[in-house]
């Protein structure tokens, strides 16, 4: 082999063992930059992950301190107030002579009493639903759907197609999904009727949600609402999704997944 | 005018020079792998055993020259044997760990085309270019594949306190630089020893830097 085209053959040789010597060098540092860019996205979406954590904590506690604000609302105002007045009409039963007027004061005091307890129960019950405890979530949803549709302010169709078992936990934290939807449906959407739906198996339970009100316009407002982060934290400690239905022309839907078991598969 | 600048710079007193400056080089990487032995990781021990293969070579092939015998004959060894334990080494990284059969079937292969190169190609007496660019193909490729596998696994930018790392990196320097060298060595041995001398000054420089690679492959400690 002699000299080409000019070229000799040490150039062509030295040409060759510098020209792969430098292409390896190019193809060591293409990859570092490619780690570097990898690792870049990686913290960013850390970050985001983290920040979104927080958020879902964060929307945690200001729910669950409005929960007691209601409550210290609700026994201050409402039982404190029965109670209050119980012992002024007390009172005045010890004070009155008049059979007539006496019994009167009794009944009202006995009326004020039944109310007060009425009210403790009303508010143990959203502390600790009894129905759930005692009945599973199935009967604790049919139960939540048939009180909303005899009260009249709204329809309310449950169905459900689920059998399995769930960790108590997991039935909590569904019991109050479905309260918080329930309630957003009743306080913002103006609907007339909601379509509830459990399904699933032993390992996975499948949840959709439906009302024919107003909807949401935006979705990424409503995610931000502190009721959708609530839900959207409890799915997550169930290793749960949530995903939008096509809202704009049918009202509000929502499909949401989650384990059944907190050792059980992820969705 | 050119070519004489070229054959001055890269001259056998340019040679004779850097191959001496390589040799010290060895040591590096086998000092501090003598001295750091009990602290060694699994993966950094077989890198201790290819620098070991190396400096053997090197000292053998140095004293039959200065004995004026013959020393093409040690490199008909060298490269299966360094073969073997650069397998064994890249191993102990990633890759190998599902496919072990490869592995043996790579050895095996090599081992066996390096015995039928030998035998009824390029006789002990000449240089195993066929041998030796196969092997810097492979070399290449798996350099390739571990830093695909580094960039993959790598969590917190770790590469460079990884052993591979550094080990990959001096392989796919050194070799993708001699393959050339070696492709066209046969060819041009008879008809041009300037080229010759040339790349192998080039080829003394590249050693300079596998060695201070493999150095560094030794010296780092592998985070857990």
């Amino acid at each position: 082999m002699g000299e080409t085209a000019g070229i000799t053959n040490t150039e062509f040789l030295l040409a060759g063992m510098a020209g792969m010597f430098l292409l390896a060098l190019g193809l060591i540092l293409f990859f570092l930059a490619y780690q570097k860019r990898i690792l870049k996205q990686q913290k960013e979406h850390q970050a985001k992950e983290a920040e979104y954590q927080q958020q879902l904590l964060r929307a945690n506690l200001l729910s669950q301190e409005k929960e007691r604000n209601r409550i210290g609302k609700d026994l201050h105002d409402g039982v404190g107030a029965m109670l209050s007045t119980s012992k002024l009409y007390f009172r005045h039963l010890s004070q009155e002579e008049d059979p007539e007027k006496f019994t009167e004061l009794k009944q009202k005091a006995m009326g004020l009493l039944d109310e007060t307890m009425t009210s403790v129960r009303r508010v143990s019950h959203d502390l600790k639903p009894v129905v759930l405890e005692r009945l599973g979530l199935v009967e604790a949803i049919a139960n939540m759907s048939d009180q909303l549709s005899e009260s009249g302010v709204i329809k309310v169709c449950f169905r459900s197609g689920w059998e399995g078992q769930m960790d108590k936990e997991f039935e909590l934290n569904w019991f109050r999904i479905i309260q918080e939807l329930l309630n957003n449906t009743i306080k913002h959407s103006g609907a007339s009727e909601i379509h509830m739906d459990l399904s699933g198996d032993e390992g996975q339970v499948q949840f959709n949600y439906h009302d024919n009100g107003v909807g949401i316009q935006n979705e990424s407002t409503a995610k931000a609402g502190l009721g959708m982060q609530n839900i959207a934290s409890r799915l997550s400690l169930m290793k749960g999704e949530l995903q939008y239905g096509d809202s704009a022309t049918t009202g509000y839907a929502l499909e949401m997944y989650s384990a059944t078991k907190l050792k059980a598969g992820t969705v | 005018m050119r070519y004489i600048l070229l054959v001055n710079l890269f001259s056998i007193e340019t040679l004779n020079v850097l191959r001496d400056v390589s040799y010290v080089f060895i040591f590096c990487p086998f000092l501090i792998g003598a001295v750091r032995w009990k602290s060694l990781s699994k993966l950094q021990r077989y890198i201790l055993f290819v620098v070991l293969t190396s400096l053997v070579n090197e000292s053998i092939t140095r004293y039959l020259l200065f004995k004026y015998f013959d020393s093409l004959w040690v490199y008909h060894i060298y490269v299966p044997v360094l073969f073997f334990f650069m397998i064994q080494t890249y191993r102990n990284t990633f890759i190998f760990k599902k496919s072990d059969k490869g592995l043996v079937f790579l050895i095996v292969g090599f081992t066996a085309f390096s015995i039928i190169n030998t035998v009824f190609i390029e006789s002990v007496g000449k240089i195993n270019s066929n041998t030796i660019s196969v092997a810097s193909f492979v070399y290449v490729l798996l350099s390739i594949w571990s830093f695909y596998y580094l960039i993959r696994e790598s969590e917190h930018g770790a590469g460079a306190f990884r052993p591979a790392f550094w080990f990959s990196i001096g392989n796919l320097l050194y070799y993708s630089g001699i393959f050339v060298l070696f492709i066209f060595v046969q060819r041009m041995i008879e008809t041009d020893m300037e080229a010759i001398t040339a790349a192998y000054v080039l080829n003394a420089l590249f050693y300079i830097v596998l060695n201070l690679s493999y150095s560094l492959s030794l010296w780092v400690k592998p985070q857990a």
